[in-house]
């Protein structure tokens, strides 16, 4: 959480308050971020294990909602094996159909297959299917392990499992069928392009404050901004600079992204008057944390521990840190304004292009160069 | 069409896959493809106007003249694309009618209230969209092609058919009031932007006409392409600008103006440096063209400022030259020019000589008069002064150096005057409050004065006995005077070197022995320290007389300076005096000699009175030093000679 105080925090502010309409409005906006984690492909595990809880947590607390129902010993055990074989059917026949769906989706190209995939929870619904079997099948291997009363609360829950998955599938239904339709599929890229832009258009705002903001934190604490005079002599005399020289920045171990700046401490370290100039800093900048060559000091009031509080305000990491500026989305719809043109199909362009106007008329509303 | 990749704009790019889409639809020849395309650039110029956003603006304004561009070469090859050639042409001088016409009117309320940063910034919109207007007329002017460009200009004609973009009342009512107008002011203010939109629409026909004829000069186009292009690119109503314009565009500061500078009228080979013809030449001789097409010449000159003034002499030199050529190929010219006979280009050409003759005098007069009337400011003469002692401070070394190493000595007795006192012609101009005019550079006085100071110092140096020692590179030639230096028991502390090593002599900077200034934090500000050897500290001189000369000594045993204090001076050593020249005094000036004032600045001749007002429009100006300088101890320093010039 330390990333929202310090220089991330203010900057994430100034963009929050700046520039609402990049933000999703608070409604609606944690489901469907969850709901995009959960049907990633990566997060199966995650799924996996809130099964294994669901399964779980009735046998060994007692949740009242379930014992409305009164299962005796021997409908239990047929129940399990057969919930198990229900369900492999359903998903066996669902999975047929939407591969044919996906067979005839309208437009075939990598950026609407993951579009597809994301929006129909198609991951969601055969991680969580494939789940549910696997604790089924475990459970009624176990049914003469456990004892009768838990084994029924598992069993009842596994069940409740079972009818969420059936609702599951009807949703997969209802939104693949969407994407047979040309139309459909391209208004939705629409929407993600837009998406994409703003979190970029995010992204971007808050290194442009951030570096905005730390000048102005700098210069109020009464520090001189360094400047290069970039006279002759230099550039006569520069006679050590080799090509390596050029390209160290990228290629010195030592640096390390920017991630954050503790405005707090540093704020207090100011005070004690040692530093003379200073380098703007934007976050994911790179930066030499060791020798603090962005920051120059009055020498003789440089001493060991403001030192090391000084390297402490600027927390750094080995990654890139907000370089996600994505373009996926963009790329598809270039290559497509170009495909189509070369095709000569009229009639399909005005969608990406006005698509693209929706663009420049985001850029021009943040990114004005008049503000 | 990309200039700068910029990955924070998400925009970036765009442009370049709808040019690119937009080629590809012509090389299929496909109208409706291009015409889904077209909009989507229409929308995108119309979305950012409306959001005030210029640089998307100017990613899409020139698409237009480009779509002639790419569509003409298509139609040339096969008459199949004449269909898309024509709408694409059509369409591009339309829209840009459109847009100049509808969406970049001046805003009512900016008028009123006269916002001045969106006026301007809607002038620069205006400057974009006349711009692409102006490369697609170029475009057909260089490719001579006829076909459609007299619908081309009609619809340039037809910009702004409603007459809301037009401020003639507003101009005319400044030029009929008097300064004592209450909101006058304002009114001015407000002129200044608004007049641009005329201005460009003016200016662009003015240099496509004249560029045509500049073609037909160096036989680019054929008589009978020139007539109609000529035909149709007609100067407007206001004639009397002609004059006004033409000296405006010869001083514009705006380098590349419409694009002027960049056009060109052949093919050029890729190794040779060439540069494209002069926009200057050829505009004024476009314009004397165009005088001597009129039967009296008659320019309104009442309201031409001091600048335009100043270039008369220079443009009349100039016509000259150009009458000169044509009446040489007389025969080639006089279609065009629609004259009947030679008697009749004689009788004109005269004409327009007794007009320029008249103007040139008029130039003289009435402001000089003007000038010589008023007082001198003081607050011009101090900010004057400070600028020549700037540059003073910032041209010698020695006197740097004697005052950092502080082996000075007072006496009043000093004689030696480093500097000059010059009667500087038509100067006062710059000191006065009405009239005030910069010169410029004019603080290389200080400048001047202040080389002087290190000329004296070393050839006050040079002459002495001293040791010379010769040799052919600098790092033996300073170890050689150490050598010497060291068998007398002398410890330098400077060497002194002509400015060239700070650069020059890579060897030099790059031996071990010589670190830079920069190694020194606490010394980056001096300007004539450039580093040490062998840690004694490196000093360099503008100065002409050490060219190929170093010297190295111990600095304070070897010289000294003599100076004397100046109560007003600048640090108390420098003068700078600025005297106005009284009528006496220029009675004597004129006397001494009258034939130096017979004729003006402006080769127009001129009475004694005019002479006079002359006279005193100077000013005696007097900047400089009381120096002396010299040697203490022969012995304590070495001069050397590099024989080789540095390379």
């Amino acid at each position: 959480m330390h990333k929202y105080f310090g220089l991330y925090g203010k900057a994430f502010e100034k963009v929050r308050k700046d520039h609402s309409q990049l933000f999703d409005d608070g409604r609606g906006a944690y489901f469907r971020k969850s709901s995009d984690f959960l049907s990633n492909r990566n997060n199966w595990y995650v799924i996996f294990l809130l099964v294994g809880i669901c399964f779980a947590i009735p046998s060994v607390f007692n949740c009242e909602f379930l014992n409305v129902i009164t299962i005796s010993e021997k409908t239990l055990n047929i129940l399990v094996d057969q919930r198990t074989t229900n369900i492999a059917t359903i998903i066996s026949i669902s999975l047929v159909v939407v591969g044919f769906l996906i067979n005839n989706l309208a437009v075939k190209s990598p950026t609407t297959y993951k579009l597809l995939f994301k929006k129909s929870l198609l991951y969601l619904t055969i991680y969580l299917t494939l789940s549910t079997i696997f604790w089924f099948i475990v459970l009624s291997t176990l049914r003469d392990t456990i004892p009768p009363h838990p084994f029924s609360k598992s069993v009842v829950a596994g069940t409740y499992l079972s009818l969420f998955i059936l609702i599951l599938i009807g949703i997969l239904f209802r939104n693949i069928i969407y994407y047979t339709n040309e139309k459909e599929i391209n208004s939705m890229l629409s929407k993600e392009l837009i998406k994409e832009a703003k979190n970029n258009l995010r992204t971007i705002l808050l290194k442009k404050y951030s570096s905005k903001i730390y000048q102005e934190f700098m210069s109020e604490s009464g520090l001189k901004r360094r400047t290069y005079d970039m006279n002759l002599e230099i550039l006569f005399s520069a006679r050590n600079v080799t090509n390596d020289d050029l390209f160290l920045e990228e290629s010195n171990t030592e640096n390390r992204y920017l991630k954050n700046v503790n405005l707090a401490i540093l704020g207090v370290l100011l005070k004690t008057d040692f530093i003379e100039e200073y380098e703007v800093l934007t976050l994911g900048d790179l930066v030499n944390i060791k020798s603090l060559n962005f920051i120059s000091f009055k020498a003789e009031k440089y001493e060991g521990v403001k030192k090391w509080l000084l390297k402490k305000c600027f927390h750094t990491s080995k990654k890139a840190v907000m370089k996600e500026v994505s373009d996926d989305y963009r790329k598809e719809f270039d290559s497509k304004i170009l495909q189509l043109a070369e095709e000569s199909k009229h009639k399909s362009l005005s969608q990406p292009l006005s698509a693209f106007i929706e663009l420049y008329k985001l850029q021009m509303l943040h990114q004005n160069e008049n503000n | 069409m990309r200039i700068i990749n910029d990955p924070s704009d998400i925009t970036n790019g765009i442009e370049e896959t709808i040019w690119a889409s937009i080629e590809k639809t012509v090389e299929n020849n496909s109208l409706e493809t291009f015409k889904v395309l077209n909009r989507f650039v229409l929308d995108v110029l119309v979305v950012s106007v409306q959001n005030k956003s210029l640089i998307n603006y100017n990613k899409y304004v020139n698409f237009p003249a480009s779509y002639y561009y790419i569509s003409f070469a298509r139609s040339k090859e096969s008459i199949v694309f004449h269909k898309f050639f024509r709408y694409a042409v059509e369409t591009s001088a339309r829209q840009l009618k459109e847009i100049i016409t509808f969406f970049l009117v001046y805003k009512n309320t900016d008028i009123e209230e006269i916002n001045e940063a969106n006026l301007s910034l809607n002038n620069d919109f205006l400057y974009s969209t006349f711009n692409s207007f102006n490369r697609l007329i170029y475009s057909m002017i260089s490719n001579g092609d006829k076909t459609f460009f007299s619908y081309v200009l009609n619809e340039f004609d037809n910009i702004d058919s409603l007459k809301k973009n037009s401020y003639y009342e507003l101009k005319f009512e400044l030029r009929n009031s008097s300064t004592n107008d209450g909101g006058i002011e304002k009114k001015q203010k407000l002129y200044k932007h608004v007049k641009l939109f005329d201005e460009y629409k003016r200016h662009l026909i003015l240099g496509l006409r004249y560029w045509t004829l500049f073609l037909y000069n160096v036989g680019n186009n054929p008589i009978e392409t020139t007539m109609i292009f000529l035909k149709e690119l007609r100067i407007q109503k206001d004639y009397s600008e002609l004059l006004k314009d033409i000296l405006f565009l010869r001083n514009n500061p705006n380098y590349n103006y419409f694009e002027w500078s960049v056009w060109d009228y052949k093919e050029r080979p890729l190794d040779k440096m060439y540069s494209p013809p002069n926009s200057n030449d050829w505009l004024t001789f476009g314009f004397v063209f165009d005088i001597l097409r009129v039967k009296d010449i008659y320019f309104d000159t009442q309201n031409l400022d001091v600048r335009q003034l100043n270039d008369i002499p220079f443009l009349y030199e100039r016509i000259k030259d150009f009458i000169e050529i044509i009446d040489k190929d007389f025969d080639k010219w006089q279609p065009i020019l629609e004259l009947d006979s030679k008697r009749e280009f004689e009788a004109r050409c005269k004409k327009i000589n007794i007009f320029f003759k008249n103007l040139l005098h008029k130039s003289v007069t009435a402001k000089d008069k003007a000038i010589a009337a008023e007082e001198l400011d003081p607050e011009k003469i101090k900010d004057f002064k400070a600028n020549v002692a700037k540059s003073w401070e910032a041209n010698s070394s020695l006197n740097a150096i004697f005052l950092s190493k502080k082996n000075m000595k007072e006496n009043e007795a000093v004689e030696n005057f480093i500097g000059f006192r010059t009667f500087f012609q038509n100067s006062k101009i710059m000191f006065v409050k009405e009239n005030y005019q910069t010169i410029y550079n004019i603080d290389i006085f200080g400048g001047r004065a202040a080389r002087w100071i290190d000329d004296d110092f070393f050839s006050t140096v040079i002459s002495e006995e001293a040791y010379f020692i010769t040799k052919d590179n600098i790092t033996d030639l300073i170890e050689e005077c150490f050598i010497l230096l060291k068998s007398k028991e002398i410890s330098p502390s400077i060497i002194l070197l002509p400015a060239a090593y700070s650069f020059k002599d890579q060897k030099f900077l790059n031996n071990p022995d010589f670190k830079r200034k920069y190694d020194f934090p606490d010394r980056r500000e001096d300007k004539f320290f450039l580093g040490t050897y062998k840690s004694v500290e490196i000093y360099i001189s503008q100065s002409d007389v050490i060219t190929n000369k170093v010297i190295i000594a111990d600095f304070e045993k070897a010289f000294e300076m003599e100076y004397r204090t100046l109560e007003n001076g600048f640090n108390q050593v420098l003068k700078i005096e600025v005297e106005s020249i009284q009528n006496d005094e220029a009675e004597v000036i004129y006397k001494e000699e009258p034939e130096n004032w017979t004729f003006t600045h402006k080769q127009t001749p001129m009475d004694k009175d005019e002479a006079l007002t002359l006279i005193k429009n100077s000013l005696n100006i007097e900047v400089g030093t009381f120096y002396e300088f010299k040697v203490k101890d022969k012995e304590s320093f070495v001069v050397g000679i590099i024989n080789s010039n540095i390379s």
